[in-house]
Order: structure tokens, then sequence, then C-alpha cells
């Protein structure tokens, strides 16, 4: 395990009581905490060295610009890529659009198939479901097994709209946006695996990867990967709200038209034309959120310092635990359903869960009453319920600073809710 | 625990008005899509020409238990009351939350107010009709 009595010391927010009851705080999945080092890197920015960047001679300007561009480089050197190919944006969201709008969008045409599948997040569905609208382009889903993964081979009944991997793959699919972990399942998916696939029966595709859930939780190579595309928000991995990152490799940025378009994505306008800026400005239009780049460069620095693989054993041993004690809850009470991967392994840091007979929101409610956050409804994945039959769920999902004395707090929490509502 | 105390539990196991109207004036569906809260609406109003007062009421609910707790709180005030048609599509979300007792935040701000809604589109259909004929 992590050493979270020191790693707490770190976060103020977990000082709190809420409802009169300690802090338990367990949406991770949503968005994270911040160490007072994050908050401080902003705050300094803002203090000592705030200018707009990249626009004036002056030595404020200049530090302004150091510093921002700083961060990129962290942030690229995280994910194993070149600075240049790495766009600050507001979030993944926001990422997944501009990949939409000015990749696919210009190129996508009736005949030409997208791909994408059943458990995405909206933003990482909602995007394509346009391009195929707008384009003409078919788009087919991927199916999952049942314990939430992306289904590779061999349809399961059923499922007339989803299909597996192996049956959709072929040389007419221009793009497969999926993501690396799932927010609702927890479950890990087999990117690699994919993209061999992917090789093998369309090399010219395009590939998406969400790593919202999986870039704060698991180390990443893009290079090792072999994806086109990466988006991951800041928040989700302890740094500010309103900065995140799409990475793309840089033969489809130099080909890609501009998204927004205005300051600073430009080397010259005059009255009858311009010519873009060079990459990564070329898609970092108007004045950026220095100082939230600036967050997430420390943010990033501190998640290096505790070390990505310690922070994932650190999720796996939380969920293990958790898993153990939620099944011991099913035996005795016969009320629990889990959702997702049976082994702890399989899935990082998320775990959902429904008290049979209590709907997800009153559950949710009585939790919040004991101090414990967990979020409830359908998780912004409406196509996954459908597929899973679930109307709504309760998800608990940890990150470096959670213990296993949460998880009971959890668990009894589970259990006054369990009393409340008698069933 | 304040929002599920007694009375609140109470209605949301044994919900009054519950189950769908053999013979029905209006209905209504609302739907909570987010988290899977439903209601479906059944009115009965009286036969007395151009009163429109709600006679019977009948209410199928699947969801949390705020949603079916505010549904049958609130049908059973629109009956004991003999509201009008028109009167109970008037009955506001404060209202509402002082008939149930309780205050809710935004994240269940729906909840309760998925069979208000219902209502009120019954009110409104009800309205364009030109009155309480149906």
């Amino acid at each position: 395990m992590l050493k979270t009595k020191e790693i707490r010391k770190d976060f103020p927010i977990l000082e709190r009581k809420i409802k009169g009851k300690p802090l338990v705080y367990l949406d991770n999945a949503a968005t994270t905490q911040k160490p007072r080092q994050v908050i401080k890197a902003i705050t300094d920015y803002y203090e000592k060295h705030n200018a707009n960047v990249a626009r004036g001679v002056h030595s404020l300007a200049e530090e302004a610009t150091e510093l921002y561009e700083t961060a990129r480089r962290r942030v690229a050197k995280q994910i194993g890529a070149k600075a240049e190919e790495v766009v600050f944006v507001r979030n993944s969201t926001e990422g997944l659009n501009l990949a939409a709008f000015s990749w696919a969008l210009n190129r996508l045409k009736k005949g030409d198939t997208l791909i994408t599948s059943v458990l995405e997040h909206h933003s990482n569905f909602l995007p394509w479901r346009m391009v195929a609208e707008k384009t003409g382009a078919k788009l087919k889903l991927v199916d999952i097994d049942e314990e939430g993964r992306l289904l590779i081979g061999s349809r399961q009944k059923g499922s007339k709209l989803l299909y597996p991997l192996e049956e959709v793959l072929d040389e007419k699919v221009k793009l497969v946006a999926l993501s690396a972990k799932s927010n609702v399942t927890g479950a890990i998916q087999p990117i690699a695996e994919v993209i061999k696939l992917k090789e093998k029966l369309c090399p010219e595709a395009v590939v998406v990867l969400d790593g919202s859930q999986s870039v704060p939780h698991m180390a990443i190579d893009v290079q090792e990967l072999g994806v086109d595309f990466l988006v991951f928000s800041g928040h989700k991995m302890l740094g500010p709200m309103g900065v995140g990152v799409l990475w793309g490799r840089r033969k489809l940025w130099e080909k890609m038209e501009p998204f927004l378009r205005g300051g600073d994505m430009i080397s010259a306008v005059d009255i009858k034309g311009q010519t873009w800026n060079r990459i990564p400005y070329k898609f970092e239009a108007g004045t950026p959120n220095v100082a939230g780049a600036v967050g997430l460069g420390r943010a990033v620095e501190y998640l290096d310092e505790l070390g990505m693989e310690k922070i994932f054993e650190h999720e796996k041993e939380l969920t293990a635990y958790t898993m153990r004690r939620f099944e011991e809850l099913k035996q005795k009470t016969d009320l629990i359903e889990i959702y997702g991967p049976r082994e702890a392994r399989e899935r990082a840091g998320v775990f959902t869960f429904n008290i049979k007979g209590v709907h997800a929101h009153d559950t949710a409610q009585v939790l919040d009453s004991q101090g414990v956050e967990v979020r409830s409804g359908q998780h912004c994945a409406g196509p996954l319920a459908e597929r899973l039959e679930i109307k709504a769920s309760v998800r608990a999902s940890f990150y470096v600073y959670n213990t296993l004395e949460e998880v009971e707090a959890l668990v009894q929490a589970v259990l006054k809710a369990i009393k409340v509502f008698k069933v | 625990m304040d929002i599920y105390r007694e009375e609140i539990l109470d209605h949301y196991k044994n919900p009054r008005n519950q189950g769908k109207l053999k013979v029905f004036d209006m209905e209504q569906k609302e739907a909570n899509a987010s988290c899977g809260d439903e209601v479906e609406v059944f009115i009965k109003l009286k036969n007395i020409k151009n009163e429109g007062v709600v006679d019977k009421i009948g209410f199928e609910a699947g969801g949390c238990a705020l949603s079916v707790a505010a549904g049958s709180m609130l049908f059973e005030q629109v009956v004991k009351k003999r509201l009008t048609l028109k009167e109970a599509g008037e009955i506001s979300f404060k209202d509402l939350e002082k008939l149930v007792g309780v205050k809710v935040g935004w994240g269940r701000r729906r909840c309760l107010e998925l069979p208000l809604q219902a209502l009120k589109k019954i009110a409104q259909k009800a309205a364009k009709k030109g009155g309480s004929e149906v």
C-alpha cells in the first residue's frame, strides 16, 4: 500500500467533515482532490509569474511561457510523447470533440465505418455519432462480455446492434474510438490486443483512446501502445479542473484543419488570408489555461514521485479488499449486486454495486449521511446501462489517498442503508 | 435520517393510490432517463360538467424512495382536497417540498419533481383541450 498517512497530510480537503462525520471521498472517477503542492503551484503562478504567453517580449511573459511549456514537456514525458504533439484542451470531452471535428469530420464519408463500443462514456460516443450522421459513414458498436470487457471474438446471443471486434474490423474502418478502462465497471480493456487486430485487419484506421480513467491510475507509453490519439483530463489526476490533454501523432496533426480559430494559432494574418501556426499551437487558439497547465504539470510530478506502478498496486489492493467485504455482505444478506470483473486485478480502482430493493440514489443518500461520498446513476454511460440492464448503480472509486479503513466505513454505511430501508 | 423518516419510508413501501386505473380520462408517463426513475399517472375526473375535479388518481412508479413517496403524498393530497385539474397543475415545487417535508439538493431535485411534472403535463394537456372537458 502507499504511505497514505503521509499522503493524506498533503490534501487539505480530507480534514473536512460531512454531516458531522469524517469525509470518506470515494468519487475519484468523477474528480480527484488536489494536494497542497498543486494548489501552491497555481497560486504561485498567479502571485508571481502571471502574464499572457507567447505574445510578449517582456520578462513576465517569458516566465509565464517558460512555465507553460515546461508543464507541456512534463506531461509529454509522462505519456512517452514529444512535447509538440501534446495539445492542451479543457478536458477529455473537448479533446475528443477536437479529434472528431478536426480529423474525422473532414475525412470520413459514406461507405466508411467508425467503430466505438457500448461501454463508452457519452463524451467518447456522441462526437462519433455526430460524425456518422454528418458524413453518412456507418457507426458500429463493439459489444462487451459479461464482465464488461470488450468482446474481441465470438458473438454473444441476443445482441443485434452490437458486434464482437473481429466482426467489424475491415478495410472500410477509418476510425476506432475506445477507452482504456470503463468508468462504470472498472474493467481494464485489452487495448494491445485491439491494436494488434487493427494492424492486421485495417492498418490505415486511426485509433482514438479515451484515457480519462486509465492515465491517472497506471503507466502509459503512447509509442509502445500504438494508438494515434489519446485524451485525458487534469482534474481526474490531482490536477485542476479546466485543463486536459489531447495527444496525437505529428503526421496527423500536420494534416488536420484547426478546430478553433483565433489568436495564437496563426503565424500571420493579413487582409486576404492567413497561415496556421506550427503544432501544437495550431490547435490552441486564444489565451490558454496557463495556471491549469502549470497545476497539471505539478500533479504529474506528484504522481511520478509516488510511482504509477505503486499507485496501481495500491488501488488493486483497495479494490480486492472491497470485493472481499462485499462478497461477505452478499453471503450474509443476499442483498448485494456487484457489477464488472470478478478479479480485482482486471479492474482498477472502480467498484460498482447495488443494494437489491434500494434505488442507487437512495443508497448514495444514506452513504452521504455517513460522510461516504459515492456516485449514483448511469455515470454518463446510457448505452452501457441499456446493455447491462441496470437502470442505476452506485459507484465507489479509489485513488492515492484512500485507505482500507475508508473501505470499512463504506461497508458500515451500506449496512446502515440496508437497515434504513429494512430490505 | 430526515429524508428517510418513517412517513416517507411508509409512502415508499405502501404508496397510496398505487396501480393503474381501470377507467381513466388522462394519463402521463414521466421518466428521468439518467437514473431510471419512472412514473405513470392515470387521472379520472368527476363526471360533473365543467367542474374538472379529480375523482381518482392511480400511479405506477418505479424509482427511488423520494420519487415514489412524493408521488404518493402528492396524489393523496390532490384527491383529499378535491382539487380541480387546473389547481393540481398549479402546485409548485416549493409546495411539494413542504408537503413531503424535505429539502433536497440539486442532485435529488428531479426525483421529487417527477410526479409533479406528470401532474402538470396532464393539466396542460387538459387546458389545451379547452378546459376540463375530455
